[in-house]
């Protein structure tokens, strides 16, 4: 299958269900004016070919008792133990992220635990990971954005510019 | 019947399902929970009300959506009289998907998307010209083993039984 560009229509559903997943597939026709069978195959193509990667439903941290968030850069000694540093990752459901990035540290996580005891077990596991040889850690005092919507504004003047 | 703010089992089975799958049909999350359809609508409403779910989200590739470059900014302020100017540029730049306040080295850190190199390279340059910003540290993400914001929430239950 050929995959299609997006155009200023998909742009506006995909912001529109970034903030509202649960909306209506009528109200959605209606902003955008188009049918409900229509928005339903753009849609449906749009999660075909990967733009959308899922729905989710996002959940207060502090109302299920995830209180402590830190972000904890690991220091590993050689990238051969890049692949255990994976493995581990994707074991604790208390990381929710794993990035290998630049800079000093080789990989940085974001993680959600109940207390700072919590945290101190699961720093204590990170720490006695093959090839981890140090950590730093730098606790949330508060969370003053945290969203997962991506900016679209550049795909809009990618089309202007085009026609 | 269960009394506000202790979720049950069933609660938690049902929380787990809609944040891997925002869009679970009510019928679905009742055949796997073994209630009635309306049930379960209450319960979901319930815990929307409550605060336990805080919103539903499309999560979109940003690979695919044009958005290539991952980074974390540390910003280190002057002094804290600069916390509110910087929370209101952090809002109201749609790169920025993440502000934290934190402990440690720096006061502040983003999460940016940006187009490219760029793009990053603007965005930093407006980030360092904010007011009281007197520094950055920039790490690029290379790879992105993990990102979810699926908060474990089992631990709940292990309370209501220690009651």
């Amino acid at each position: 299958m050929q995959f299609h560009k997006l155009d200023q229509i998909d742009i506006q559903i995909l912001q529109i269900i970034q903030k509202r997943a649960r909306i209506k597939r009528k109200d959605l026709a209606e902003l955008v004016h188009l049918t409900i069978p229509a928005v339903s195959e753009r849609m449906r193509k749009m999660q075909e070919e990967g733009y959308i990667k899922k729905y989710t439903t996002v959940l207060d941290p502090k109302k299920v008792n995830l209180g402590v968030t830190a972000f904890i850069f690991i220091k590993v000694d050689t990238s051969s133990h890049y692949s255990d540093v994976i493995t581990q990752a994707l074991k604790y459901p208390e990381i929710l992220e794993c990035h290998a990035i630049t800079g000093a540290g080789s990989h940085l996580l974001k993680v959600r635990t109940i207390n700072v005891d919590g945290l101190e077990k699961l720093l204590s596991i990170i720490q006695s990971w093959d090839g981890v040889i140090n950590t730093k850690t730098n606790l949330v005092l508060s969370s003053p954005k945290e969203s997962t919507e991506l900016s679209l504004d550049h795909l809009s003047i990618e089309e202007k510019e085009q026609v | 019947m269960y009394r506000d703010n202790k979720l049950d089992d069933i609660d938690l089975t049902i929380l787990e399902i809609l944040q891997k799958h925002g869009r679970t049909r009510r019928n679905e999350i009742a055949e796997i929970v073994g209630l009635s359809l309306p049930a379960v609508s209450e319960r979901v409403l319930k815990l929307e009300d409550q605060g336990y779910i805080k919103s539903f989200h499309a999560h979109l590739d940003n690979h695919k959506v044009g958005l290539g470059v991952t980074a974390l900014i540390f910003i280190t302020t002057e002094s804290s009289t600069y916390y509110p100017d910087i929370l209101e540029r952090a809002n109201a730049n749609e790169n920025i998907q993440e502000c934290h306040t934190i402990t440690g080295i720096g006061s502040h850190i983003l999460k940016v998307r940006a187009e490219d190199m760029k793009a990053l390279e603007k965005i930093l340059n407006q980030v360092q010209a904010w007011p009281g910003v007197k520094d950055t540290t920039t790490n690029i993400v290379l790879s992105t083993i993990k990102e979810t914001t699926i908060l474990p929430v089992r631990h709940l239950k292990k309370k209501v039984e220690q009651v």
